[in-house]
């Protein structure tokens, strides 16, 4: 068989379609006069048309009709002014998604690059086990029994950031102290109520859960007790404890909103002090609350994955909302890009059916 | 009486893009048929020729209010040949074979004939020929299939096909060429089941 070229074989196809200029027809008839080959494919060409065209009419195998009208589709308003307010709000929302991971991601790195360390400072929660020293000497001397001394270190512990510096803690543990003396007034089974009111919703299992714990050693020098009790109350306080952290965050107050009287009134000014003390403090520097007691770091192994756990939940959050953000922002500029390009379709169809 | 069927038909069209399905279904009955030759070429197969038909008397349906006059058997061939495309993709994205499907074919998956042939053996080389004539469309490549159907089958022009297909008049022209070409020397194989008169293709 002989050869035909690509473009011979083009200019035959259009050439039985009537698809030729005068010209390139004429210069063809010219060469199939005296071209063979070419003469022959071109029979071959009406051959395979012939072939083609008397394939027979299908008959549709089942009827088609629709049984009821299919719903159409939503279609969003192409308006310019829908196009501009939807490319506003997708750049908004990307933007106000990307300041989210770019924020939380920053923080998560600023206050310790070493995560061990972040670890140690969540677990030094209950450096409340000092603090707890103030109301359980204060309690020791009006006669309160030592279980409810344990519990309001436990409703401290979320509230007294881990990196309290010692002078701040002295101030926290002053104003705690202050604070119990308001309420001291009250008998102790109104105290019990009040740690349990101090405690946010989800912290109040903790205090629970730390009542019996510490219990038995919950006397003056009950720092263990104390402190294991911290520890489990830790993933429960966390997102308060978090809050505290940054400087920024002014929704602590809302964090403890929902808690006791005295926490709201009393606290501002040595968190103040502990929020200032924060930025200044080399991260690097483990807080002076941790190694203050032995014992806290000998409980240390047994919280730390609770710690880490807290942690990992305290950095999500904010990343979380970034990127649903992030993601609504994207979608809704899909949703316009296909808008845009469904509109153009449908000009491009009306411009073709006229 | 092409003028009254003509009239009876925009009659029709009218009373759908009013929302009357009845009327539309009349059409749909009208033009089963058409749709139908021109999707299972397309596809190559009844069970995805079904689907393909069913998604494009949805689409007319939906979009019957933006047909502006003009030829509605041409305006439902691209939506037809729209929604093959879109049955293409879907196939490529799951190509899920049923397990029937890899056993070889059978004269089960031919697609109904009309009535045309004089005798039995008559019918029978007919649909043997179709058969190979449909493997050989079968083998193009997706574009050139399309291409080839709408112009050698469907009988739709140059420009027409370049708007069917999103494509240049240049494209189309070098599309069919080659489907053409294609089906030339694929039809060569089975030589046996051509027509004396259409042995001459050496």
């Amino acid at each position: 068989m002989a050869i035909v070229s690509e473009q011979d074989h083009e200019l035959l196809s259009a050439y039985v379609d009537g698809m030729l200029s005068e010209n390139e027809r004429l210069a063809l008839e010219a060469r199939l006069r005296s071209d063979e080959t070419l003469l022959r494919e071109l029979t071959a060409l009406y051959l395979t048309l012939a072939l083609l065209k008397q394939l027979p009419p299908l008959a549709a195998p089942r009827d088609f009709t629709l049984e009821a009208a299919p719903a159409r589709w939503l279609i969003f308003p192409a308006t310019p002014v829908f196009s501009a307010l939807s490319a506003a709000a997708a750049t908004f929302l990307v933007a106000i998604g990307l300041l989210f991971l770019l924020s939380s991601g920053g923080q998560q790195a600023a206050p310790s690059g070493d995560q061990a360390q972040v670890a140690q400072q969540i677990t030094a929660t209950p450096t409340l086990a000092q603090t707890a020293t103030g109301p359980e000497q204060f309690y020791a001397a009006t006669g309160t029994p030592a279980q409810e001394t344990a519990e309001i270190g436990v409703m401290i512990a979320p509230v007294e950031s881990s990196e309290t510096p010692p002078e701040a803690g002295a101030a926290a543990t002053a104003n705690l102290a202050a604070s119990t003396m308001a309420d001291e007034s009250a008998p102790a089974a109104a105290t019990e109520e009040a740690a349990i009111s101090i405690a946010a919703a989800p912290t109040q299992e903790a205090a629970r859960e730390s009542g019996p714990t510490g219990t038995p050693t919950a006397t003056v020098t009950s720092t263990e007790g104390t402190t294991s009790a911290a520890f489990e109350s830790a993933p429960a306080a966390l997102p308060s404890a978090t809050t505290e952290i940054r400087p920024e965050a002014d929704t602590s107050g809302d964090a403890f909103g929902g808690g006791g009287r005295s926490m709201t009134t009393e606290t501002p000014a040595a968190q103040l002090e502990i929020m200032q003390a924060l930025p200044s403090e080399t991260p690097t520097q483990p807080p002076t609350a941790t190694v203050t007691s032995t014992e806290t770091a000998s409980a240390a192994p047994t919280a730390s994955p609770a710690s880490a756990v807290a942690q990992n939940t305290g950095g999500l959050e904010p990343l979380l909302g970034g990127a649903l953000v992030l993601g609504g922002g994207l979608l809704l500029g899909i949703a316009f890009m296909t808008g845009v390009r469904s509109r153009e379709k449908r000009i491009r169809a009306r411009r073709q059916e006229r | 009486m092409p003028d009254t069927t003509n009239a009876d038909e925009q009659t029709l069209i009218q009373a759908a893009q009013r929302g009357s399905l009845k009327a539309f279904n009349v059409l749909v009955l009208r033009y089963q048929d058409v749709l139908y030759s021109l999707t299972y070429r397309i596809m190559g197969d009844a069970p995805s020729a079904s689907d393909a038909t069913q998604e494009a008397f949805i689409a007319a349906y939906r979009q019957i209010k933006s047909y502006r006059g003009g030829s509605f058997r041409a305006w439902l061939l691209r939506i037809a040949t729209n929604s093959s495309y879109d049955e293409l993709r879907r196939r490529k994205r799951r190509p899920a074979i049923a397990f029937e499907d890899l056993a070889p074919s059978d004269s089960d998956d031919e697609p109904p004939v009309p009535d045309s042939a004089a005798t039995p053996e008559q019918a029978l080389q007919d649909r043997e020929l179709n058969r190979a004539i449909q493997d050989c469309i079968n083998g193009l490549v997706e574009d050139q299939r399309v291409t080839l159907v709408l112009s050698d089958i469907e009988g739709l022009s140059y420009q027409e096909i370049a708007d069917h297909t999103n494509a240049q008049i240049g494209t189309v022209k070098s599309r069919l060429s080659r489907a053409r070409a294609s089906i030339r020397h694929c039809l060569q194989a089975v030589q046996e089941l051509l027509p004396g008169a259409y042995r001459l293709m050496q």
